[in-house]
């Protein structure tokens, strides 16, 4: 049973993690490379509390981040999409919509494709006047995804709090920049 | 999602996670008596620890089925603390684990918490052979509630840096305690 929406793009789906998600979401936590800007590779146990956090999120306030399959092969390929811990009084820096892919699934467009869902889906659902995006500085890739999105830096150099305790610039837009955008693509 | 059931006991109601909890929560986490064995450094909880540890609780029923029940007291509402099943990744085995707040302590209402959540965990999961309960050697109220139940401490193991003993009990001595208990 899922206890969040099932979204389609054109190469992915996005819905809720469930405990089957948890050989390929322990994986990526484990990978070093993928994790060096997501606060570093983490134990299974640790992994499996994060899945469980993401899924808990869903539980208790209606949205999370959602695992992304890929349509083609069916494979678990990341987590991404709406993510506030503990809402306004949580210490984080905002409303976000979040990513972060296996290795392999990178370079494809699929953060993009993703986040595009999660944020409409976000504006459409949740009430959010604006979405932010926390990227580490030397996070070349994912600051390439938030600038294909229409995302710029709003604030920089925030800490996160623990336990992800990594400082990061805050990237983001108004939902009225996002609709506008959205109601006339660009060329 | 999978909800969790609604328990009854004599005082106590035993519930599902809803975001309201919260405030009661990190209240009780933020306790030095709960978190000297109930936090991963032995300090108090700040609110951010604490949300990730419910929303943690509330997902561990989302993937899995099972977990940890919010516990009221009935006469008053009040939130009592969490009372259930704990079976994390990479975890020794099937946790009946418990943590009240301190003002809800010496009153027998873990104990009676936990054969709830107990009874349910047995009803409802036919694999499960055996329960634990994962105690710091020096938690001597948590060993207590663990004697009441029937469980019997098994080996010493490293849990979060700290020594903890395992104690555990068979499916088939829970159920013999069960049809002893006083009603």
């Amino acid at each position: 049973m899922s206890f969040g929406p099932t979204l389609e793009t054109s190469r992915l789906i996005l819905r809720p993690p469930i405990q089957d998600d948890f050989a390929a979401f322990a994986a990526f936590g484990a990978d070093e490379e993928v994790t060096r800007h997501l606060g570093g590779a983490a134990s299974p146990h640790a992994s499996w509390r994060a899945m469980a956090t993401v899924a808990g999120s869903w539980a208790l306030m209606g949205f999370g981040m959602f695992s992304v399959i890929e349509k083609a092969s069916g494979d678990w390929i990341g987590r991404l999409g709406p993510w506030f811990p503990g809402g306004p009084e949580g210490g984080w820096p905002g409303t976000e919509v979040g990513w972060g892919l296996v290795r392999a699934a990178q370079g494809k467009g699929y953060a993009v494709e993703g986040a595009r869902a999660a944020i409409d889906w976000a504006f459409d659902h949740l009430g959010w006047s604006e979405v932010i995006h926390c990227i580490a500085k030397a996070n070349t890739p994912s600051i390439a995804v938030a600038r294909r999105l229409g995302s710029y830096v709003m604030h920089e150099d925030v800490m996160l709090p623990a336990p992800i305790g990594v400082a990061i610039d805050v990237y983001g837009q108004a939902r009225d920049d996002w609709r506008a955008r959205v109601s006339s693509p660009a060329p | 999602m999978i909800a969790a059931p609604n328990l009854e006991t004599q005082r106590l109601i035993l519930r599902g996670w809803r975001e309201d909890d919260f405030e009661p929560f990190a209240a009780m986490m933020a306790e030095p008596a709960v978190a000297r064995f109930l936090t991963a450094d032995q300090r108090p909880a700040d609110r951010a620890a604490s949300w990730r540890a419910m929303a943690v609780f509330a997902g561990h029923w989302a993937l899995l089925g099972c977990g940890m029940f919010v516990v009221e007291e009935k006469a008053s509402r009040a939130f009592v603390g969490r009372v259930g099943p704990w079976r994390p990744e990479g975890w020794p085995g099937f946790e009946i684990g418990w943590g009240l707040h301190p003002q809800f302590w010496g009153k027998g209402y873990a104990t009676e918490a936990a054969r709830a959540a107990g009874d349910w965990a047995f009803a409802h999961l036919p694999e499960l052979t055996e329960v634990i309960s994962l105690i710091h050697v020096d938690n001597r109220a948590s060993q207590r509630v663990a004697e009441k139940l029937g469980e019997t401490p098994g080996e010493r193991t490293l849990h979060a840096g700290m020594p903890h003993v395992i104690w555990r009990i068979s499916r088939a001595r829970w159920a013999a305690l069960k049809t002893n208990r006083p009603s």
